[in-house]
């Protein structure tokens, strides 16, 4: 009988453990350990009465990428719940304190926590009243959470849910996954000082959905410009204004989207257009009718105002075939439009990409366009080309091509890269063969291109308050003089990595490219 | 975890030995006797049983003289409980004590159990040391102490106990764990109190 009894005391004890998954650190030192298949508790002391067992003298729990400690953990068997007071759990981006905490079931919750990305210290945190953490999936949601950078109260959030493997950028809603977080705060110096806050985010009900634009532009030169822009955004609805006042006056751009509908202008651009567009979609075909008011100056200036209505339909099928490290992507398209005032239009063409994925990576393909008749505004025109593109990839090697029947031009540029563990040196050739006179697709004259960039990329900085350095040199082979020169450093304090950066262009490359230095300042959260 | 407590049932098995004072023996082949010193020598080995207890005791050399001691080698016990060997053992009835070396144990609830030596004191307690293992449930230990009139068992040294998918360690050389059975609860517990570890870690230095 008392076999069965502690039986049925060690598998509940054993199965609290369990669904702790989502917790775990080096547990495996502790003088006592308990190793389950997915997670190991372990402490300075252990003590089991056949209801409750107590670690004790520095408790932990480790588990997938998950480590909990508390100076005990008590499992009462009767009602199977595990709880610890003063919990610290490190995830490999997070690290959490808690009042206290229970497990019961699948379910974590916690109260009084504290969170943070800092590698030390707590100068980026968010506080927050309760977690709820699902020990299967890793989610934890915190509720009623108050973000503090330097103590400084910057926002407060209703409900946040994130995952493990997210960055807090995402979990904010500051970045989509894989970005780096934009900074907020601008600074830098090119024709002018640029000092202001650039799509600062302002805190919602659940993530920073409304962001704010304030920013100076130029100053000091003499075409200074003041921006003040607003965008917001929930599922199917956005919304953003920019304003900018310069010497010569003012100007605007922005748009609306509403499900179907939208109003979108530029008036530097000279293009106004409200209207709506549906999508449909049946497998691999879309289908998009459409219909707008609108106004463009197609080559940018006043004189070729058109204004007008146009209404039409665009229809895509996107074929896509995979076999092993083989893929085939074909996209061909058809766009028509009716105007009131004019013919009509009509586009077609597609593109067709093969890609190898394997050892090395290659692609190849072509994309083509036709047009028929005067495209007069820009949201249904589609641009004639005729493009032959390729590139492969190998361990320390890019290479990439296209050429332009149209224009009879081909640029591309290989990369070579030696990686070590403190970084990788780099050069890139770039070049661009009977470009001269081409015009690019905002007007501007191309010009050839022969240019030579070497570099170094440091490791991304694992430690704290690390340096690392990222100087780039650029040689112009066609002018023959160094086309551009830039050095990045890069300071990692516990919550932080700083950027201050000089580059400077000193022979333009590209019709988008002016000569000028350039002095930057970013921030990211480490 | 638990399941070490079953190291409890081969006590139980030992405690029986004291009933040897009264047997049954039954050579294999020739039984010596040196009138001199009363000892009897099985060359050939053969059986000792214990009627009242059922416990037999098979080897294949055997040396003994009744009222005193025991000897055997290539020694099997067989009780209802389990079958339990010895390379070498050696019973003597003042003080009541058995001693083994290369102690083997088996039976339904746990089997493959060994240790490089094994001894059993009057006072029902059980010292298993060197190199303790069994392989179901999974068992690695320096010294086991098994206290039987007290239902506590305290292992010392580092050890490992795995039952199903779960392994329990005492990763120090200094480990100890304490077991103990009332109540129908089991109880265990790595900080042993000073008074049993005194009373208890002297028995493991008799070995």
């Amino acid at each position: 009988m008392w076999r069965l009894k502690t039986n049925q005391a060690l598998g509940s004890l054993v199965a609290t453990f369990l669904l702790s998954l989502a917790w775990a650190a080096p547990c495996r030192e502790q003088p006592y350990t308990l190793e389950t298949p997915e997670g190991l508790a372990g402490g300075g002391n252990l003590e089991f009465d056949g209801e409750v067992a107590l670690f004790t003298d520095g408790a932990c729990l480790e588990a997938r990428g998950l480590t909990l400690r508390a100076p005990s953990l008590r499992y009462d068997q009767a009602s199977g719940e595990l709880t610890a007071r003063e919990v610290e759990v490190e995830t490999p981006r997070y690290r959490f304190w808690a009042e206290e905490a229970w497990v019961k079931g699948q379910t974590l919750r916690a109260s009084g926590v504290r969170a943070t990305t800092c590698r030390c210290g707590e100068d980026l945190r968010l506080l927050s009243q309760s977690l709820v953490l699902n020990t299967q999936t890793g989610e934890a949601v915190l509720e009623e959470s108050w973000l503090e950078v330097y103590r400084f109260g910057l926002a407060r959030f209703e409900e946040l849910t994130f995952s493990p493997g997210q960055s807090l950028g995402e979990v904010l809603g500051l970045t989509e996954a894989g970005e780096a977080l934009p900074a907020p705060l601008r600074f830098d110096f090119d024709q002018g000082l640029n000092f202001g806050l650039s799509e600062f985010p302002l805190a919602g009900p659940q993530r920073f959905s409304t962001r704010l634009t304030l920013l100076g532009l130029r100053l000091g030169s003499p075409d200074p410009v003041l921006r003040l822009g607003l965008s917001a955004r929930e599922r199917q609805r956005r919304a953003s204004l920019q304003l900018d006042a310069k010497p010569s006056g003012f100007a605007s751009s922005g748009e609306v989207v509403d499900g179907p509908l939208f109003f979108v202008h530029d008036s530097a651009a000279g293009r106004y257009a409200f209207g709506l567009r549906q999508g449909y979609s049946w497998a691999d075909l879309a289908f998009s009718p459409f219909g707008w008011v609108a106004q463009d100056w197609r080559d940018g200036t006043p004189a070729t105002q058109v204004q007008g209505l146009a209404a039409g339909a665009e229809l895509r099928y996107a074929l896509s075939l995979q076999e092993g490290p083989f893929r085939l992507r074909m996209e061909p398209f058809g766009v028509f439009a009716l105007y009131d005032q004019a013919p009509g239009y009509l586009a077609y063409g597609g593109q067709v990409e093969g890609r190898y994925e394997g050892a090395f990576n290659l692609h190849l393909g072509y994309s083509w366009g036709t047009e028929s008749g005067l495209g007069r505004f820009w949201l249904e025109r589609r641009e004639a080309t005729h493009r032959l593109f390729g590139g492969l990839e190998l361990p320390g090697l890019e290479l990439r091509a296209e050429h332009d029947f149209l224009k009879s031009q081909t640029q591309g540029s290989l990369r070579l890269g030696y990686r070590q563990d403190y970084g990788e040196f780099w050069l890139r050739y770039s070049f661009c063969a009977d470009c001269v006179g081409k015009t690019t697709s905002n007007g501007r004259s191309d010009w050839e291109r022969r240019e030579l960039v070497l570099g170094f990329t440091p490791s991304p900085l694992t430690c704290t308050y690390d340096l690392s350095l990222s100087p780039l040199l650029g040689y112009d082979f066609l002018r023959q003089g160094v086309s551009r020169f830039g050095l990045e450093l890069r300071y990692a304090d516990c919550c932080f990595v700083w950027r201050l950066g000089y580059q400077e262009v000193r022979i333009a490359q590209h019709p988008d490219e002016i000569p000028s230095g350039k002095f930057t300042f970013g921030l990211e959260i480490r | 975890m638990q399941r070490v407590l079953l190291l409890l049932v081969p006590l139980a098995l030992f405690s029986l030995a004291s009933r040897f004072a009264g047997f049954e023996v039954r050579p294999r082949g020739s039984s010596e006797l040196d009138v001199g010193t009363g000892i009897y020598t099985l060359p050939n080995g053969g059986t000792i049983t214990d009627n009242k207890s059922g416990l037999v005791l098979e080897a294949r050399y055997i040396q003994y003289k009744e009222g005193e001691f025991i000897r055997a080698q290539g020694a099997t016990l067989r009780s209802k409980e389990g079958d339990f060997s010895a390379s070498s053992l050696e019973y003597l009835q003042k003080p009541d004590t058995l001693r083994l070396n290369g102690v083997r144990f088996s039976s339904k609830e746990i089997r493959g159990l060994s240790a490089q030596q094994g001894l059993l004191l009057k006072e029902d307690v059980l010292v298993l040391k060197g190199e303790v293992r069994s392989s179901e449930p999974y068992l690695e230990a320096a010294t086991v102490v098994v206290d039987t009139p007290k239902n506590q068992a305290l292992v010392l040294g580092a050890f490992a106990f795995r039952d199903g998918g779960t392994t329990l360690r005492g990763n120090r050389p200094d480990s100890t764990l304490l077991l103990s059975f009332a109540e129908g609860r089991v109880r265990a517990s790595t900080r042993v109190p000073a008074e049993i570890l005194n009373r208890l870690r002297p028995y493991a230095d008799r070995l």
